[in-house]
């Protein structure tokens, strides 16, 4: 079990929770977390209107960066999952080829 | 960098604000807006390359595999979503920039016209508000008025209809 490739999918696996923990904090930078200052529209209907399409924006924006991050959790709880599951098994493996130990 | 971001249009030449808004500052947000959209599709367009690596080339399967991908998937249809909303959204504030600038461009020219002919128009654009006794100036004053009065219903639908 330790060797080929599990041990591939391992390191692919906390590469892709580093990638989506980057990516979530990039994603997090595109629009600002607070509402930002909108230009006049010189009418109250329109900038009204403007204003809750940007805070919806900025709402969902933010959503999908804990989301983003939260993958990165997912990805890095699944990895070490396996590593432990790995270390359990060439544990058992070892014991199980040398039966004084168990 | 993927796409690149689309920049707002070309604004009509003016130099006050009659018609009232911030014009300028209207069109800049519209490019903020638009440079959003190559951003958010960048990210995807990453994390999509990254899944695809670990599910395919990497090979990883399971059902944990599965739902993750159908998780990431869901998601990066939100993310996209998001981007051709914004988009919109600029449009929507792009378009209102660029007809706010056609009408103050041609209220500001036939102010000029019609101070050429004698008529004095106020700083803020305004008509004037008394009558001329030369025929001539007066025609020009009514003509600006009625003018002055269209622009200002035309700013006004402009900021209410959709591109």
């Amino acid at each position: 079990m330790s060797g080929g490739s599990f041990q591939v999918v391992l390191s692919d696996l906390l590469q892709a929770a580093s990638t989506f923990k980057t990516e979530a904090q990039t994603f997090k930078a595109i629009m600002p977390t607070d509402w930002p200052a909108l230009p006049d529209g010189g009418g109250a209907g329109f900038d009204g209107s403007l204003k809750s399409v940007v805070e919806a924006l900025c709402l969902l924006h933010l959503q999908i960066s804990g989301d983003i991050a939260g993958h990165s959790s997912k990805l890095q709880t699944a990895h070490d999952t396996y590593a432990h599951d790995e270390e359990s098994l060439s544990k058992l493996c070892s014991q199980i080829s040398d039966p004084d130990r168990i | 960098m993927g796409a690149t971001a689309k920049s707002p249009a070309r604004l009509a030449a003016f130099a006050y604000d009659w018609v009232g808004g911030d014009i300028h500052g209207l069109s800049a947000y519209a490019g903020t807006l638009y440079g959003h959209v190559p951003e958010i599709s960048d990210v995807v367009t990453a994390l999509d390359k990254k899944v695809d690596q670990i599910v395919g080339d990497a090979g990883w399967t399971g059902s944990a595999a599965s739902a993750f991908t159908k998780n990431w998937e869901r998601d990066a249809t939100g993310a996209n979503a998001l981007g051709v909303v914004t988009n919109l959204a600029g449009d929507i504030v792009n378009q209102l920039a660029v007809d706010l600038a056609k009408i103050e461009n041609a209220l500001e020219q036939a102010a000029d016209k019609t101070t050429a002919a004698g008529v004095n128009i106020g700083g803020d654009g305004k008509p004037p508000q008394v009558c001329y006794g030369d025929r001539g100036k007066e025609q020009w004053r009514g003509g600006y008025q009625s003018f002055w009065q269209q622009c200002m219903q035309a700013a006004q639908q402009a900021r209410m209809a959709p591109p």
